[in-house]
């Protein structure tokens, strides 16, 4: 538990200039690679522990799935605004990758045939057209990060972290209008990447 | 960013300020000018933005919580790989086979094997590639090809193999009457075939008559060996973990198993464990059973099978068959032949045959499988078996013949004495066997330590994964082994369900710890390490239990005298999902002010409960409002305080704009009960500074303040997080300079949200220091007056009941009610309200042992007579 807040703890003494966006972005990347194996371990311990907990056909949502890791890793610690960044910063990433791995696991067990199946972690995305939905969206996410790394990381921490725009805002350190923008920008762009792809392959 | 997506993105964002579209148009055709790409571009780009809608707005896919173990969905009609299932052709313990089609690069029908129970596939997968080489160079009639070897989609491994289309070779004997001869000449074709695979370097492992299949080939009967490389794979041995788990499945093969193998002891197998198993076979092709049937092992239990496996001789075949009594009529009709024919067919040669490959001893048994061919070629062409040694064993049989008597004596002492020096040699040898074993192994031990301090985590399991089934260090390799699978494995590495692999580790450790208990009961920090195993394993008893046991050790009878009820949850009522944290329990106790969310989440929220007595549940909260600020949606921190005693005066801790740093104290007053509270006011220095004051609790006389200095602490403390106090003369008077409660009470760890009782006597407090039950626990110290001159006493642990592996928080107490915050489990998700009654703070010292008249009489009492008894 004082694991998490020990690393965040170390960012922050280690940071060097946070009003820069390419330092928050780095710090970022920094905190995510170390953050992210036990936020991972973490969210997929917590939807296990769902499992065994909850009867059958209830459903979690993986925002709160962050949420409820975020407590558990941070506890009632109070975090500057700057780690809570660092922290669904990594959570988004392993969130994202934790669904992506599903979607990946669901559709190649569709292509295998069979109709129900219990994955490696015993979670499955509930909608059933979602797990393409994701990938796509997951294939376009990695091409904006390419290009834009702020962008990438606005959208993973709303979409996969499910924080507001103003706390996304706050995470990176950017104002609250240049976050709208990015967003509405980030998410034209999405959409646009992700019809491309169906027109590709009708 | 390049240039033309700058420019696209500054136009866009430019555009989308525009409310109208007419206009949003004719901006971006000037913006764009003669550049139709980046028009045409920005055109699809608003149009996406338009059609939005909740976009990404919507949080991902929920996870559809599905329960159940994983359901055996393999059937016909599924594809694995490129593998179509046709039909199942056979089902065993370990294993299920199908017919299956293979589609490319050549369509032809094959055999799958999936293996059913619980391994770790990884391992048999890297197993089976290891020895993939070697299998892919057997190449006879005899051997049906190992194809490949994958993973299914619920995880489990499987292997592809040639088809064999034919029975087990002993029901093709019976079923077609063979003769003794017949039998040995298609037995010898088993020998070649073996020998074959040795020579490449591949040891079957698992012989026995359902792995020699009997299919015909130009209308002659070819055996076929099936399964090379498979047990090897699947590691199918006998080790104390598969001990137990699979004993039922065992004991099906344990007839055909070597003595080596038969050991728990993890000594190398080798080609002679094959011949053993052959010499298996061979009694079962001449006698219709083996020597030692299954039934028998079945019934005499483990060891004792072992046993038998390892020391039993074995019964000759010709006199087996004498034993069978009306089954050898039927044994010899299959043989086509008479009982006694068949005894005397296989009396002499077969006998020594038979014997000398199932000599318990490898070395005196068949040196390669094609010696054992050899001396049944030998047999069948009527010529002297190696075997047997004529010469000599005809003058001894002589020679016995005419001495009996005295012979016996003489050998008999000679056996015993031989038998006595032989085996305190061979336990000699052992010892230092082992000995030699152990230090290498524990030589690997610390090497894998070493790798795992450096972080090389891979290295460190690749180090581990030869000694994991040891005897001497396995369990001590697997749970490390298990460890760097938790907290060294990379996101990506991650293959197998997290469940299994920390429910496997956690059990791995309640083991670990369990036999460390054995070694020395009185080993309080291993409870308290299972109990945290079993935390997690959600076994709340096993918890319970170890967790008592740790404090009886650790207290030495001298518990804190502190009993609680059990720990009750609030309802669903009051918690959530969130954590409901903060809270604050008036002093009446009938409402519970807290928050809902977290300090992170937009959804802050106060809410009020109420009830009309002590004795009711609580009502369905009520909000209050938002907590946070809504215009920066920054939270704003409220951490209410205690009221004094007349409900006048509340501090919190807050980090809203004004303060000095981090959270500061302020102070609310309101002129009535009922009233609105003012504005909160900072108290400002000396008791507030750029460091943290937190969580402020006021005693009933309104003249001390506790705090603590937590996240950020105060100069001058002690540890981590300290509990601090300011004092005041009178209502009226002005805080002094805050002083840290000192050594006693506080500890190097951190140590927070003061919480002191109505009566003053306790202070309750949170605290991570060594001591506890994991995570946060609440601690509490006593002291004898309420009074700025009596000392605050060491703290003692509230002990189990309350405190848990998981993390208690203190939050405030009303009369005989204290309410915390924890995250252990049965909750609803998070930090959540929990209650529990303080029966009494009895000077006796059993634990959480509350006695059901005691329950009664705290039930009856109102908080004030028990914090009267407290007084005492």
């Amino acid at each position: 538990m004082s694991d998490v807040t020990r690393i965040l703890n170390a960012i922050e003494r280690g940071d060097g200039d946070p009003k820069r966006e390419e330092s928050r972005l780095g710090t970022h990347a920094k905190a995510t690679d170390e953050l992210l194996p036990l936020v991972y371990e973490e969210l997929r311990l917590l939807a296990a522990q769902k499992l065994s907990h909850e009867p059958p056909g209830q459903t979690l949502q993986a925002t709160a799935l962050v949420h409820e890791a975020y407590i558990r890793l941070v506890g009632d610690t109070p975090q500057s605004w700057e780690n809570r960044g660092h922290f669904f910063a990594a959570a988004a990433e392993a969130m994202r990758r934790i669904l992506v791995d599903n979607a990946r696991r669901k559709k190649s067990s569709k292509h295998g045939g069979q109709c129900r199946r219990v994955g490696l972690t015993g979670i499955e995305p509930a909608v059933a057209d979602a797990g393409d939905g994701l990938l796509a969206l997951n294939e376009a996410l990695q091409k904006l990060a390419d290009k834009d790394k702020a962008k990438a990381e606005l959208v993973k921490l709303r979409y996969f972290a499910g924080l507001t725009l103003d706390q996304a805002a706050e995470a990176l350190g950017i104002s609250r209008s240049t976050a709208y923008e990015h967003w509405a920008y980030a998410r034209a762009w999405l959409r646009v990447e992700m019809t491309k792809g169906d027109d590709a392959t009708p | 960013m390049d240039v033309e997506q700058k420019t696209e993105e500054a136009v866009f964002k430019q555009a989308i300020k525009l409310e109208s579209h007419a206009e949003r148009a004719a901006f971006v055709r000037q913006a764009c000018g003669s550049d139709t790409r980046l028009l045409s571009r920005l055109e699809i780009l608003l149009q996406a933005h338009d059609e939005a809608g909740d976009f990404l707005e919507t949080p991902p896919v929920d996870f559809d919580v599905v329960l159940g173990n994983s359901p055996v969905s393999e059937g016909p009609g599924t594809v694995i790989g490129r593998y179509k299932l046709l039909e199942k052709i056979g089902e065993g313990g370990m294993a299920a086979v199908y017919m299956a089609e293979q589609t490319e690069p050549i369509r032809r029908k094959v055999a799958l094997k999936i293996i059913k129970l619980g391994m770790d596939t990884r391992q048999v997968i890297a197993r089976f590639e290891a020895e993939r080489q070697a299998l892919a160079l057997m190449d006879h009639v005899s051997i049906a090809k190992v194809l490949d070897a994958g993973a299914t989609e619920t995880g489990r491994p499987y292997f592809v193999m040639e088809l064999v289309q034919g029975v087990s070779i002993t029901e093709y004997c019976d079923k077609n009457n063979l003769s003794t001869k017949d039998r040995l000449a298609l037995f010898l074709q088993v020998c070649h075939a073996v020998q074959h695979a040795h020579q490449k370097g591949i040891i079957h492992r698992d012989l026995k008559p359902s792995n020699v299949m009997v299919t015909h080939h130009d209308g002659k009967p070819v055996p076929k060996v099936i399964d090379f490389g498979i047990a090897k794979a699947t590691n199918q041995r006998l080790t104390e973990k598969t001990l137990f788990t699979r004993y039922a499945h065992i004991v099906g093969t344990t007839a055909y198993m070597s003595p080596e193998q038969a050991e728990l002891s993890d000594l190398d197998v080798d080609t002679r464990s094959d011949i053993y198993s052959l010499g298996v076979l061979l009694y079962e092709l001449l006698t219709g059973t083996t020597p030692f049937s299954e039934e028998e092992l079945r019934k005499a239990g483990y060891i004792e099978m072992q046993r038998v496996i390892r020391e039993q001789e074995p019964i000759k075949p010709s006199t087996k068959l004498s034993t069978l009594g009306d089954t050898l009529t039927d044994i010899a009709k299959h043989r086509g032949c008479t009982p006694d024919l068949l005894r005397k067919a296989v009396r002499g040669d077969l006998d020594w045959i038979v014997m000398k490959s199932l000599e318990k001893d490898r070395i005196r048994r068949y040196d390669t499988a094609i010696h054992l061919a050899e001396d049944i070629q030998r047999h069948l062409d009527q010529r002297p078996v190696l075997a047997r040694a004529p010469g000599k064993a005809y003058c001894l049989r002589k020679f016995l013949r005419r001495n009996r008597s005295r012979v016996i004596a003489v050998l008999t002492i000679m056996a015993i004495v031989s038998i006595a020096v032989l085996s305190y040699f061979r336990s000699q040898y052992q010892a230092r066997l082992a000995e030699a074993q152990a230090a290498r192994e524990t030589a690997i031990l610390s090497e894998a330590r070493r790798l795992i301090e450096k972080g090389a985590y891979a290295a460190a399991r690749q180090t581990l994964r030869p000694i994991l089934e040891s005897t001497y260090t396995g369990l001590e390799a697997r749970v490390l082994f298990a460890d760097i699978m938790v907290d060294g494995r990379g996101p990506d590495e991650a293959g197998e369900g997290v469940e299994t692999i920390m429910e496997k580790h956690y059990r791995e450790r309640v083991r670990y710890y369990t036999e460390k208990i054995e070694a020395g009961p009185d080993d309080a920090n291993s409870y308290l390490q299972r109990a945290q195993q079993y935390y997690y394993l959600g076994r709340e008893d096993e918890t319970n239990d170890d967790m008592r046991r740790y404090a009886t050790i650790v207290t030495k009878g001298t518990f804190t005298g502190f009993r609680f009820s059990r720990p009750k949850n609030l309802g669903r009522d009051i918690n959530t999902w969130t954590q409901e944290f903060p809270l604050w329990l008036t002093n009446e106790g009938l409402s519970l002010w807290f928050h809902r969310g977290n300090m992170f989440i937009e959804v802050s929220e106060g809410f009020v409960a109420t009830r009309a007595t002590r004795n009711d549940s609580w009502g369905t909260p009520v909000s209050v409002g938002l907590w946070s600020d809504p215009s920066t949606f920054k939270p704003v921190g409220v951490i209410p305080g205690v009221t004094i005693d007349d409900g006048l005066e509340m501090y919190i801790s807050d980090i809203r704009p004004g303060g000095h740093g981090s959270y500061d104290i302020w102070e609310m007053k309101r002129p009535a009960i009922g009233a609105n509270w003012s504005e909160p006011v900072n108290l400002d220095l000396p008791v507030n500074s750029e460091s943290s004051e937190y969580r402020p609790t006021i005693s009933l006389d309104g003249l001390e303040l506790y705090f603590s200095d937590f996240p950020k602490p105060r100069p001058g403390g002690w540890g981590r997080a300290d509990i601090w106090v300011t004092r005041r003369a009178s209502r009226d008077g002005t805080w002094g300079e805050p002083g840290d409660l000192g050594p006693t009470v506080n500890s190097a760890s951190r140590d927070h949200t003061p919480l002191i009782s109505p009566d003053g006597l306790s202070l309750y407090f949170a605290s991570d220091r060594p001591g506890g039950y994991g995570g946060f626990d609440i601690w509490v110290t006593r002291r004898t007056m309420a009074s700025a001159s009596a000392p605050w006493g060491p703290p003692v642990n509230l002990g189990p009941s309350v405190n848990t592996p998981a993390s208690e928080l203190t939050q405030c107490i009303s009369g005989n009610t204290l309410c915390f915050a924890s995250t252990r489990p049965g909750g609803y998700g998070g930090y959540d309200v929990w209650e529990a009654r303080i029966l009494a703070p009895s000077s006796d010292s059993e634990p959480n042992n509350s006695t059901g008249s005691r329950d009664k009489a705290a039930e009856s009492d109102g908080g004030k007579e028990v914090l009267a008894e407290q007084n005492n």
